[in-house]
């Protein structure tokens, strides 16, 4: 029995082996050298196990950003049409001249922070290795005592991010406030976006042939992930997509009364003897929502849906404490 | 800084490719300050470190492609040098940068203008150090600029009392003196640790609960009083435990008061959360406008009832009742 290499050093030996490798490597010969595959591989066998172990770790490189290349030689066009591979200096390395300094690496340091337990977490403290492997070390003096935190409990978060970095289409059941059952979407992902502490999804739907704007709480089934991939949006189609959302949002007002001294005076930070005020909303379903918490120290002056969704939300509380 | 867990499989992978990174500028450094430098533990660098002097691969034999001085080893200073390849520190993957990123994004709100411009700086490097010409595949939307929050942010900084006007959970506004510990947030919402001066005991006040903030004298630090803890929610012995169920759209709702709850799918989940003022949960449930809905005991659902009957108005508050 041969010695188990773990992971980790496989995966190592692995890249080295890449990166050195000036004319790429083939198969046969990353199995019959690298360490991790050496010890398992016959010459004369069909190693299926060494090439599903071979495909799940160029997986894993992926991941953690470890860009490799397969090609077929020039030479080899005409018979053995077999792939090398192999990772090229210049997608690996930090570009020329980026150097940090102390300080700027302490807000890199609280900005990983932000993601503490959160899915993104494992990431973001791979992220920080690098970025500590640059040499500098944080001067954190001035962020003692804040502990920022943003959470993605949302479980299509990481299935999304995934598709939007592979180009793959997404379908998914969708729950479109006001409607009894969800409907099934087929998407081009595009980009995630958090917004006042929201997570939504710019996508492009196939169904409808436009851009459409999802919230990730709404996705009621698993994301499917499609083994077809797709053109990533042109520049700027995705800031485009932002900038009608935020026009959107200016173009809806409300007016809401508050009882003075209350939670929502507090909230939303009136004046000391401001009893109203006047804001813009992204989403009526979300603000309403928000609403929710102060429903017994407000009044919705204006619009009527606002008002009227703020009165069926509580009805809906009501039915479901009968 | 907080120590990482114990590193393995890609982890460890990623951790050996940015020390390798950084072992080539930096020659003969000791164990203990590298395993500082990386937050991780002496254990994990020694360990590492040995996993890539024994790395060899195609033409060079282990001894070749990486040479460590044990003797050095021996009194705790790793020299480890290189044959010419892995010149350089890896660059991120897409979801690292994005991950750091967005962090710094969220972070936008919290600093002052120099800070402001480092922020965008880092931005920029961290598009130019991930993989590839892809975007990233998520994003923070800066959030809105709040002057309680600068200076709750300022007070921590600086370590000075505070005095403020707030509306506790019960609805009573006091004025209070604080000293502030540490600034924490969930998303939108932010939370003010500190010792109350008022009420002379350690307390978790929601800054959106806050008017009126004064700086006041800079105090010193009373011995480790809040500790490092990340609940938001302190469970206490007088809690009623409230039997909730919870739709996937509401999931929030489990992580803002039981952050270690692991949430699996996308089905409704049945959850037991300590409740310490009944009459508050009206306002907690409302808020999910029937997501969430409390399943027992009966007075706590009787709770949400009259909360729903006060908040249409068919009964008249308490205080003017007689």
């Amino acid at each position: 029995m041969p010695e188990r290499i773990d992971l980790s050093e496989r995966l190592f030996n692995l890249t080295c082996a890449l990166l050195t490798a000036g004319n790429g490597l083939s198969k046969a010969e990353i199995f019959a050298t690298v360490q991790g595959y050496k010890e398992n591989y016959d010459p004369a066998g069909d190693n299926g196990a060494l090439n599903r172990m071979f495909e799940r770790d160029k997986v894993q490189l992926t991941e953690v950003g470890v860009a490799w290349r397969s090609f077929i030689p020039k030479e080899a066009m005409d018979d053995n049409q077999e792939f090398r591979y192999l990772i090229a200096n210049e997608d690996f390395v930090w570009p020329k001249g980026v150097s940090l300094t102390a300080k700027q690496v302490a807000l890199l340091n609280l900005a990983a922070q932000v993601w503490a337990k959160a899915s993104l977490s494992a990431d973001a403290n791979r992220a920080l290795h690098r970025i500590r492997a640059m040499g500098e070390s944080a001067d954190s003096s001035s962020w003692i005592g804040i502990a920022p935190r943003i959470r993605t409990h949302d479980p299509a978060f990481l299935p999304l991010s995934t598709a939007i970095e592979t180009n793959s289409r997404v379908s998914f059941d969708y729950l479109k406030p006001g409607d009894l059952e969800p409907t099934v979407r087929n998407l081009e992902p595009w980009s995630l976006q958090n917004i006042a502490g929201q997570w939504m999804l710019i996508a492009f739907d196939l169904d409808r042939d436009q851009p459409r704007n999802f919230l990730l709480r709404r996705i009621v089934s698993d994301v499917d992930i499609q083994d077809v991939s797709f053109d990533p949006p042109q520049n700027g189609e995705v800031a485009l997509a932002l900038e009608q959302l935020q026009q959107h949002k200016d173009s809806q007002l409300a007016k809401i009364r508050v009882k003075p001294n209350s939670a929502a005076w507090f909230h939303f930070d009136l004046g000391q003897s401001q009893t109203e005020f006047e804001t813009s909303f992204l989403d009526l379903s979300l603000f309403a929502e928000e609403l929710m918490e102060f429903v017994d120290e407000i009044e919705v002056v204006s619009p009527t849906e606002l008002a009227d969704l703020v009165r069926a939300n509580l009805l809906k509380v009501r039915v479901a404490h009968a | 800084m907080p120590k990482s867990s114990s590193l393995s499989g890609t982890d460890r992978y990623n951790f050996m490719l940015a020390l390798t990174g950084y072992l080539i500028s930096n020659r003969q450094k000791r164990i203990e300050d590298l395993a500082s430098h990386f937050a991780v533990t002496e254990k994990e660098i020694r360990s590492a470190v040995v996993t890539i002097s024994l790395s060899g691969v195609g033409l060079y034999r282990p001894d070749e492609l990486f040479f460590l001085d044990y003797d050095l080893l021996e009194e705790g200073i790793i020299d480890l040098s290189f044959a010419p390849t892995l010149e350089s520190v890896p660059r991120l993957s897409t979801r690292q940068a994005a991950a750091i990123a967005s962090g710094l994004a969220y972070l936008a709100q919290l600093v002052d203008p120099t800070d402001q411009v480092a922020i965008s700086e880092l931005l920029s490097i961290l598009s130019k150090g991930a993989s590839g010409q892809q975007s990233l595949p998520f994003m923070v939307q800066p959030f809105t600029k709040d002057a309680d929050l600068e200076k709750a942010r300022q007070a921590v900084a600086e370590s000075r009392a505070i005095s403020c006007s707030y509306r506790n959970s019960s609805g009573e506004v006091m004025n209070r003196e604080i000293e502030p510990v540490r600034l924490e947030s969930r998303e939108a919402t932010w939370y003010l640790r500190g010792f109350c001066r008022t009420n002379n005991e350690d307390r978790i006040f929601r800054l959106d609960r806050m008017r009126e903030i004064v700086l006041l004298d800079t105090f010193t630090h009373r011995s480790d009083s809040s500790g490092e803890t990340e609940e938001i929610y302190e469970a206490r012995a007088t809690d009623t435990e409230v039997l909730f169920e919870v739709d996937p759209e509401a999931f929030s709702l489990i992580a803002d008061y039981k952050p270690d709850f692991e949430i699996r799918g996308n089905k409704s989940i049945q959850v037991k959360i300590p409740i310490g003022q009944l009459e508050n949960l009206g306002r907690i449930v409302a808020r999910y406008s029937g997501k969430v809905r409390v399943l027992a005991p009966e007075n706590a659902r009787a709770a949400v009832r009259e909360f729903v009957a006060k908040a249409l108005g068919e009964f008249p508050p308490a205080e003017e009742a007689e």
